[in-house]
């Protein structure tokens, strides 16, 4: 998958959960920016993350993926990773 | 909407909420109600999800969410929020995590009786000092298993094993719950089971969020209790109607002969209709109404009705539609013929096409999507169409009363005059007062009544508990018989007395079983019969439009009131007793119970 299938996907998925179609992210957007990126946003987002490129987040690394750019580092060094439940 | 109906995709749900709600409160009218979720662990998405349900169902909630892991706080102690919140429903969302002690290998017997009556105790005392304070329906949920086996397979049986101590709590639960109608329980220990244990078990949902289960569990428990509050509030499905031909057997009977279609044990196809027509036959057996609506001859579809590798017969169905009509048509004709709005059926029919024909000419009703005969009864089992929240005898004869009111029918049009045909019927009623031995039959009756119900109002049944012997209520519930069978409890009136001695009927509901018998008439005497005796000179009469009880808009004028206001949506009646009074029932013998 290259970063413009990621990126797409990434949009899109951001699109769905906040119910915006013409909703834009950038790299440097990050968690709290969006008025209502809140936790429990966050969270799906995450989750929609995980199951949209089949992998899952390490423990530990969840509470460093604060900004778009975190959550796409972490899809490219993952996404073929395979481990999905 | 399609997205919530089983088998929902949980992770889209989660995902679209925010667009689902949206679109949601575009749709028809709701009831509003106001619940307050408490917490055992983060309620989060829990919320968002049940309120997608909910509004799914027609129910707008208003939401109270308690502050994390302080379900036991919030209820125990004095709660001034939760007191101005004033709710309607109660879920407690706990699990397993919110067990305060469990057992250990160490402990013996005694020890382990000790800790289960403590932890009994504690929850016993939230729910008791809720019921107290607020008088309302509480939902609970039971306890999942562990994701481990300290002692493996015997941990279901050591006495001082955790997962027989988790069983042991939910028997005390399910216990609880059996003695007080206004208990239900969320079924967690199902729900994990049915989901995977494991999977909803994942630490890292409880380890990151303080989540008491995996975030892709929580679709699933949001629309159990959903469907819980939906069955509250008397909005769950009554009946079903069916097909025939690839729906309750494999094959076209009428082209392959009785012998050759698909049922019974010997082959697999087969087994899967019979599960089917087995798993209805319990449905009947629990209070739904079954009709069949088949394109066929009638002749041809009783003979496969008969057929002894039938678990279903002829005589479990109210009503059976076997012809060439339209299939909309029929089930309008069923609609009217045992007087059930279209939203209380669920129609099931192996043809798409048929299925999208009743869909587009019969809005409300549902249809769930049937793939193959071997998931017929897991779709209609798991669409929470059917949840129980309270069961009486009466369920049980429920097709019965069904099928002598059609019975009547047929009588009816032998006669010119219908003022004959009551008096043919021979009818006799039974009036009483309400009692601690019919309130649970009165509750469900003003609870799951929308046509013949002036106000709409619901009531819990402590609400209506607490209307037995008061000097402040008049309570009238009325059975009725005739020479085709009794129809039990049918008709029921709460009237409230104000200090200048004028009487309100805050609530009068009858079933569509006996409607056009003139019990109306009869309840009507009785009341001023009543309200004679009590000194009691004006009677007030309120009609609030709720769009399904528009067929009640005149009654009290049809009864002698006098419009004093009138707004849209809800009139206020008013009616001067005299002592000239002459009674409206001549057709109904009566007689009041002590």
């Amino acid at each position: 998958m290259n970063d413009k299938e990621i990126f797409s996907k990434l949009l899109a998925i951001f699109r769905e959960v906040f119910d915006d179609e013409l909703l834009n992210i950038t790299e440097e957007m990050g968690y709290g920016d969006l008025e209502e990126w809140d936790s429990l946003t966050h969270i799906r987002i995450l989750l929609s993350v995980e199951k949209e490129f089949k992998f899952k987040f390490d423990i530990e690394d969840i509470g460093k993926l604060v900004t778009v750019g975190d959550i796409i580092r972490y899809i490219k060094e993952n996404v073929n990773r395979g481990n999905e439940s | 909407m399609k997205e919530l109906e089983y088998p929902f995709n949980s992770i889209e749900i989660l995902k679209k909420q925010k667009r689902l709600k949206k679109e949601l409160l575009k749709n028809e009218k709701f009831i509003e109600k106001r619940i307050a979720i408490l917490s055992g662990s983060t309620i989060g998405d829990v919320k968002s999800v049940l309120e997608i349900f909910l509004l799914n169902n027609g129910i707008k909630p208003v939401f109270y969410e308690g502050q994390y892991n302080r379900f036991y706080e919030e209820s125990v102690f004095e709660n001034q929020k939760l007191d101005e919140f004033k709710p309607d429903i109660i879920y407690i969302h706990t699990t397993n995590k919110n067990i305060s002690m469990l057992p250990t290998p160490l402990m013996n017997e005694s020890d382990v009786d000790n800790l289960k009556h403590m932890e009994f105790e504690r929850f016993k005392s939230v729910w008791e000092n809720l019921f107290y304070k607020y008088r309302c329906p509480i939902i609970q949920n039971n306890f999942e298993l562990m994701p481990y086996r300290v002692f493996g397979n015997a941990d279901c049986y050591y006495k001082n094993a955790i997962n027989k101590y988790v069983l042991t709590l939910n028997e005390l639960l399910s216990e609880y719950a059996l003695k007080n109608s206004n208990m239900h329980i969320c079924d967690i220990h199902y729900l994990s089971a049915w989901f995977g244990l494991e999977k909803w078990s994942e630490s890292r949902f409880w380890h990151l969020y303080k989540y008491g289960l995996h975030m892709e569990a929580i679709p699933l428990l949001a629309f159990n209790v959903a469907n819980i509050i939906k069955a509250i509030y008397g909005k769950n499905q009554k009946a079903v109607i069916t097909d025939l031909d690839n729906t309750l057997w494999g094959g076209i009977i009428g082209d392959d002969g009785l012998e050759n279609i698909k049922l019974g044990i010997e082959t697999p196809e087969g087994i899967a209709y019979s599960e089917l027509q087995q798993y209805l036959k319990y449905l009947k057996q629990r209070g739904i109404i079954l009709c069949v609506c088949s394109k066929n001859e009638d002749e041809t579809a009783r003979l496969g009705l008969n057929s002894d590798k039938g678990i279903l017969k002829e005589d479990d169905f109210a009503i059976i539609k076997a012809n060439w009509n339209e299939k909309y048509i029929n089930i309008s004709d069923i609609s009217k013929e045992i007087n059930l709005l279209p939203e209380s059926f669920v129609f099931i029919d192996d043809n798409e096409v048929e299925r999208d024909s009743v869909a587009a000419f019969i809005p409300g009703i549902k249809i769930p999507v049937l793939e193959g005969p071997e998931s017929y009864r897991k779709i209609l089992d798991q669409s929470g169409f059917f949840e129980s929240v309270s069961f009486s005898e009466d369920d049980k004869h429920r097709t019965e009363f069904y099928k002598a009111n059609i019975a009547r029918e047929n009588l009816r049009m032998l006669f010119d005059s219908y003022d004959d045909y009551l008096k043919s019927l021979e009818m006799k009623a039974n009036i009483s007062r309400f009692s601690e031995r019919n309130i649970e039959r009165i509750t469900q009756l003003i609870n799951k009544t929308n046509q013949f119900n002036l106000t709409g109002r619901r009531f819990t049944q402590s609400e209506i508990e607490s209307y037995i012997d008061s000097s402040y209520y008049v309570t009238m519930s009325a059975k009725l018989c005739d020479k085709f069978g009794d129809n039990g409890i049918v008709t029921a009136l709460i009237g409230e007395i104000s200090k200048d001695k004028k009487l309100s009927i805050i609530s009068w509901v009858m079933s569509c079983r006996v409607f056009k018998r003139n019990l109306e008439y009869m309840m009507f005497d009785a009341l001023i019969e009543e309200c004679m005796t009590r000194g009691i000179r004006v009677l007030e009469g309120i009609y609030i439009n709720t769009n399904k009880n528009k067929s009640v808009f005149d009654l009290y004028q049809k009864l002698g009131f006098t419009e004093v206001e009138s707004t849209e949506g809800k009139s206020v009646w008013e009616y001067k007793l005299t002592d000239k009074y002459k009674k409206m029932n001549q057709v109904i013998e009566v007689k009041w119970d002590e």
